[in-house]
């Protein structure tokens, strides 16, 4: 065959009847006069009579959507293996490092805090509880920074300790 | 093997912080208490021969306290272990003594008994090298004190 390309999609388009009504006279006196194209256009025309029969003649046996989940069923059958991802199997030394090594890290930080800036120590004579007997004039004042607390008390010591007299002397 | 070397690490740290920790040492000896007797006076020198200088520690301590004495002269000291939940008596004078009692090796009672009577009662936590101090005015422009210490 010895037409082109260009003309056989013509003849084509003319058969399915695309052309405009000026292209489709000007095939038809085109095929009055050339055999060839005229022979070509009734293999074309039989080709797709064949075809329509071919195509009418077939019944799916299912529904198309049943049909076409075997299809998509058979398909992942037939991947291959390697190309799936294999799911990732963790054990139970796994799962506990995945939990210890955050901790571990948090108590290690914790650690370092205490060793730093030292255990929490109570304040230095911090009270729990007082009571006066005796003598309702007793004051107390704390020294936090010398860790000192005094306790006055209005008691009169006299003769209680044997180091004084009545005149500022120290026996 | 990260894991192995990251316990040994934690382990070692605690134990660090177990040795290092100021109460560890605390917990091992009972509490030592010291009970001294001091007189406060504005005098350079103490008439007394007897009486011994203070202390540079306790009368440091002494002296920034809201007290107007300008010197201070020790009269006594006793030594005093009061074991957990125990308590000693200090006899400081002859009518004046001081009754100190280990309720948990870190907080303690102490009773000032004067004139053989019980004059306050006090109970505090008392870390190392705390200081209670007891005083009062004496005949003249003296004081008397009792400072009560923990020493170890």
């Amino acid at each position: 065959m010895n037409m082109d390309h260009e003309k056989q999609l013509k003849l084509q388009a003319f058969l399915d009847e695309e052309l405009s009504e000026a292209e489709a006279k000007e095939v038809a006196s085109w095929l009055a006069k050339d055999q060839e194209a005229t022979l070509l256009l009734a293999e074309l025309r039989n080709t797709r009579q064949s075809m329509a029969r071919f195509e009418a003649g077939v019944r799916l046996p299912e529904s198309r959507e049943f049909y076409w989940s075997k299809i998509e069923r058979e398909i992942e059958r037939l991947e291959p293996a390697a190309a799936r991802p294999e799911p990732v199997r963790t054990s139970w030394l796994a799962a506990w490092r995945r939990f210890l090594v955050p901790a571990g890290a948090v108590a290690a930080l914790l650690i370092a805090v205490l060793v730093t800036i030292g255990p929490p120590t109570p304040q230095g004579g911090r009270l729990e509880a007082e009571s006066a007997f005796n003598d309702p004039g007793v004051f107390t004042y704390h020294d936090y920074d010398n860790h000192a607390t005094l306790v006055w008390l209005s008691y009169p010591a006299e003769k209680d300790f044997p180091d004084s007299d009545q005149n500022d002397k120290v026996q | 093997m990260r894991v192995r070397s990251f316990i040994f690490i934690f382990l070692a740290a605690v134990l660090c912080v177990a040795i290092t920790s100021p109460g560890a040492d605390t917990k091992k000896k009972p509490p030592v208490f010291e009970v001294q007797l001091l007189w406060g006076t504005d005098l350079a020198k103490s008439p007394n021969a007897e009486h011994k200088p203070v202390d540079p520690d306790v009368e440091k301590r002494i002296q920034s306290l809201p007290l107007k004495f300008k010197h201070y002269f020790l009269v006594n000291r006793n030594k005093v272990v009061v074991a957990l939940g125990t308590e000693q008596k200090v006899d400081v004078s002859e009518k004046c003594s001081v009754l100190v009692k280990n309720l948990d090796n870190m907080k303690f009672q102490v009773t000032f008994i004067g004139k053989t009577k019980q004059q306050t009662q006090r109970t505090q936590e008392f870390p190392l090298q705390e200081m209670l101090v007891h005083g009062g005015n004496a005949p003249g422009s003296n004081a008397w004190l009792v400072v009560v210490k923990r020493i170890e």
